[in-house]
């Protein structure tokens, strides 16, 4: 079903905002593969098929480290964003210099 | 698989995986990102007056503010993120329970009878303030439906909004996402602790979500709720058969709501009143009094933004799910004076403040605070009783 309503396009461009939302759509997916990828080194290491070491990651994909590995998924992503924010926020406030 | 609960749909690892990850993006554009913003205010846009404006002024200022604000390459990006991040969402909820819709829908007539019933209308006229866009942008809103056993927009709504509460941090009712309910009850414990309701009257109770712990803690209550969308109701009685409860859902405006006068001990809505509209607000609050016998009581959770509060940035801030996301009435609740309409309609000893949503087991006495507990998340609660 199509959602019905207004849509804004924040940007000058409409383009700019689609971009945007390609970007998240992509994000998603690399969220989703990261942690099946996790999920199957546990597995690997779990039934003794490779060392841990030799998988080079972590040896048990516990849920803390999906949870640390997608909140720094998505700060990588929204990095530039952070970026800009941080220096608005010293212009506004010299004196708390990041 | 993962059943969040024994009638919600199958959801495979990925596509939790793809709600976290919209989730966690969500999460940090309201909480580390949104800061620049203001900045961006204080920097360039504030005006000496701006501290000392109320009502009609306010009003003028945040629709200024608004288009000021529009024209600002950071908020143009966060805004875009966010409204992104939004439409992304039900994308993906509905993508991860498509397959699994027939099987729910055979739940409709195939399913335990249980205790709960359903009964539609079919020539309710859905208000206009639901008419101009679909409610959170959620595709189809809560009242489309493609044949007389659709219940998707309740699968939708049941999965989403709970992924839209972890997205601003509130994780206290997790997939059950019933932390609203359970705040009423605490409400009702610590102020109404003699209310020992026969008949119990939810408004606008979508699918259920927080009807349910109204149901436990009052067992002996029949426990009436109700709502505009037909589709909602359906998948609500599938969801209240599955956890076992016994709900009776009707489908009825909560302005009129068409049952007898002094009908109900205790009425109540949970987060509705902000996706109406300002006349449905006062229609509510006054539908509600007629609804209750004497001694009965109202309760009306809110979402805690409240203007008389905040300095009118954040009251634009505030308003931007109504102005991009599809909510009516966020700023129109938000200027509200609600305590004072409810005395006006006539209830006594009316109570308002906003209360802590506790964690699930918590048996903390409620406080009703003159002001948003720092660190935790809260909503704006009314109640009164009818003497």
């Amino acid at each position: 079903m199509r959602m019905h309503g207004p849509t804004k396009y924040f940007f000058d461009e409409p383009a700019h905002d689609r971009l945007l939302a390609m970007i998240l759509s992509l994000g998603a997916e690399l969220a989703a593969t990261r942690e099946e990828l996790l999920a199957l080194r546990s597995l690997l290491a779990e039934k003794g098929l490779a060392a841990s070491s030799e998988l080079a990651g972590p040896s048990a994909a516990s849920q803390a480290e999906r949870d640390a590995m997608r909140e720094r998924l998505v700060a990588n992503l929204l990095f530039p964003l952070q970026q800009e924010c941080q220096a608005l926020v010293d212009t506004a406030r010299p004196e708390n210099p990041a | 698989m993962t059943h969040y609960h024994p009638q919600s749909p199958d959801l495979a690892p990925d596509d939790l995986a793809r709600l976290r990850f919209v989730a966690e993006v969500r999460n940090q554009l309201h909480n580390r990102l949104v800061g620049g913003n203001r900045a961006v205010y204080d920097t360039q846009l504030a005006q000496p007056a701006d501290g000392g404006l109320h009502g009609a002024a306010a009003a003028a200022r945040r629709e200024e503010l608004r288009r000021q604000m529009e024209g600002q390459p950071y908020f143009q990006a966060w805004s875009s993120m966010l409204r992104s991040s939004q439409d992304l969402m039900w994308r993906l909820v509905d993508q991860a329970v498509e397959n699994d819709l027939p099987r729910l829908e055979a739940q409709l007539t195939d399913g335990e009878a249980g205790a709960s019933s359903l009964e539609l209308d079919e020539t309710l006229e859905t208000p206009a303030y639901l008419l101009s866009a679909d409610t959170h942008r959620m595709p189809g809103s809560y009242y489309r439906q493609s044949s007389d056993r659709d219940l998707r927009a309740g699968v939708l709504y049941d999965l989403g909004s709970a992924i839209y509460q972890f997205g601003r941090g509130n994780q206290g009712g997790g997939l059950l996402n019933d932390s609203r309910g359970r705040t009423t009850v605490a409400h009702l414990r610590r102020f109404y602790p003699h209310l020992d309701p026969a008949r119990i009257l939810d408004l606008g109770c979508s699918v259920g979500q927080n009807t349910l712990p109204l149901a436990d803690a009052f067992p002996r209550a029949r426990v009436d709720a109700i709502d505009i969308g037909a589709p909602m109701l359906r998948y609500a009685l599938v969801r209240a058969r599955g956890l076992g409860r016994a709900i009776h859902f009707s489908q009825r405006n909560a302005e009129a709501t068409g049952f007898d006068d002094q009908s109900f001990d205790l009425v109540v809505s949970q987060i509705l009143l902000h996706e109406t509209s300002p006349q449905a607000t006062h229609n509510i609050l006054r539908e509600a009094w007629r609804l209750l016998k004497p001694g009965g009581v109202s309760v009306h959770l809110e979402v805690p933004t409240r203007f008389d509060r905040l300095d009118v940035f954040d009251q634009f801030l505030k308003s931007w799910e109504q102005y991009y996301n599809g909510e009516p009435n966020t700023a129109g609740v938000a200027a509200a004076d609600l305590a004072g309409d409810m005395k006006t309609i006539g209830f006594a000893d009316v109570k308002a403040g906003f209360q802590a949503i506790l964690p699930p087991g918590s048996d903390d006495p409620a406080v009703l605070l003159a002001a948003p507990p720092a660190g935790g998340r809260s909503l704006y609660v009314v109640s009164g009783m009818r003497c």
